[in-house]
């Protein structure tokens, strides 16, 4: 089954899962990985993190919260959200599971 | 730490530096975490992500590519090899050292590496630098066949090596396919070629020199295997 995230090689499942962790909110970057961590029992390297969320950011999947404070926070834009929701769906079709959809929607 | 920390691009440390430094902060890394900063910064290196610097397209290395890759390291490895035979081995009785397994070594090396780098060299849908890559692999297979005997067609092998690499490799980065550092090396291994040639059967320091094709081989595998060709200019939004 193909990804929506397969041409990002490597970065693709790092990306879903920095995704998934922003759906609950604005995050930095030590907690995203302390999440992912907590979630999927992966420890992301600081590399792959900032690999990853480079390249969500260039595709416009998560953005800077304002604030002149650092560590910057990221959030889940309406196309991060729309992107992954897509890809869980498709996870779910090629699934006979009955699991709940969750919900998505970036907070703000 | 800083040091790794250096490796990035100065954009990409402009962008992520504060943050980067303030994840460390929290959460200290440790030896695989700093194999992942290198890993992550060779990332950055080639392929750029920050407005401003360069990206290329993310795709994966065609199987094509992964073959060469492994036909350079193959090569590398033997011709490496080879040269070390020549240390281990006892000499003989006139002081010399034993050439007789060296010489299939850097006959296959240079067979392979001389392949790898006619196919890595050519850029992707031009009929007129296939048909060069394919003579100049062809040109590297004879020679290898060549070797060791006669010693003329060994020797001039040997002289005709470093001229059919460099081109190659030039003949790649004007492509776009092969990057500066390929060609540096390459230059670098045939200064040393040629100038270990007189003497790498006696003298340890002339050996060492006569080595280096084989230890450029194994960096144009490694290139090849997360080298996708010349990146353009990320146009910031």
């Amino acid at each position: 089954m193909g990804s929506a995230f397969d041409h990002l090689g490597r970065f693709a499942r790092p990306a879903q899962q920095v995704l998934s962790v922003l759906t609950a909110g604005p995050r930095v970057p030590h907690a995203i990985v302390r999440e992912v961590d907590a979630r999927c029992g992966v420890d992301l390297g600081p590399g792959t993190l900032f690999g990853t969320i480079a390249r969500l950011e260039r595709l416009a999947l998560i953005e800077v919260v304002a604030g002149p404070t650092a560590p910057r926070a990221y959030r889940l834009t309406a196309l991060g959200a729309e992107t992954l929701e897509a890809q869980l769906a498709a996870v779910k079709r090629a699934m006979p599971s009955s699991a709940p959809t969750p919900n998505l929607s970036p907070a703000r | 730490m800083s040091a790794i920390l250096r490796l990035y691009p100065r954009a990409w440390r402009e962008r992520y530096g504060d943050e980067l430094a303030a994840l460390l902060e929290e959460h200290p890394a440790s030896l695989a975490d700093q194999l992942d900063l290198i890993r992550g910064a060779l990332d950055a290196r080639l392929h750029p992500q920050v407005p401003g610097t360069e990206v290329v397209p993310e795709q994966e290395i065609p199987m094509s590519q992964k073959l060469l890759a492994l036909l350079a390291a193959i090569g590398g490895v033997a011709w490496i090899a080879a040269g070390a035979t020549m240390f281990l081995l006892p000499r003989t009785a006139e002081g010399d050292r034993d050439t007789s397994l060296a010489f299939i070594g850097f006959a296959v090396g240079m067979a392979l590496i001389g392949t790898a780098l006619g196919g890595l060299g050519t850029r992707p849908g031009s009929r007129a630098s296939t048909q060069t890559g394919v003579v100049i692999s062809v040109i590297s297979i004879v020679m290898a066949l060549g070797a060791p005997w006669p010693w003329p067609l060994f020797i001039g092998a040997l002289l005709v090596f470093p001229i059919l690499t460099v081109g190659a490799t030039l003949r790649g980065y004007k492509n776009g396919v092969l990057p500066a550092w390929i060609v540096v090396a390459f230059v670098l291994a045939s200064i040393g070629l040629i100038a270990g040639m007189d003497g790498f059967v006696h003298t340890d320091t002339r050996l060492a020199l006569f080595m280096l094709p084989g230890f450029a081989g194994l960096l144009l595998a490694a290139t090849a295997l997360v080298y996708h060709g010349k990146p353009a200019t990320i146009i910031p939004a």
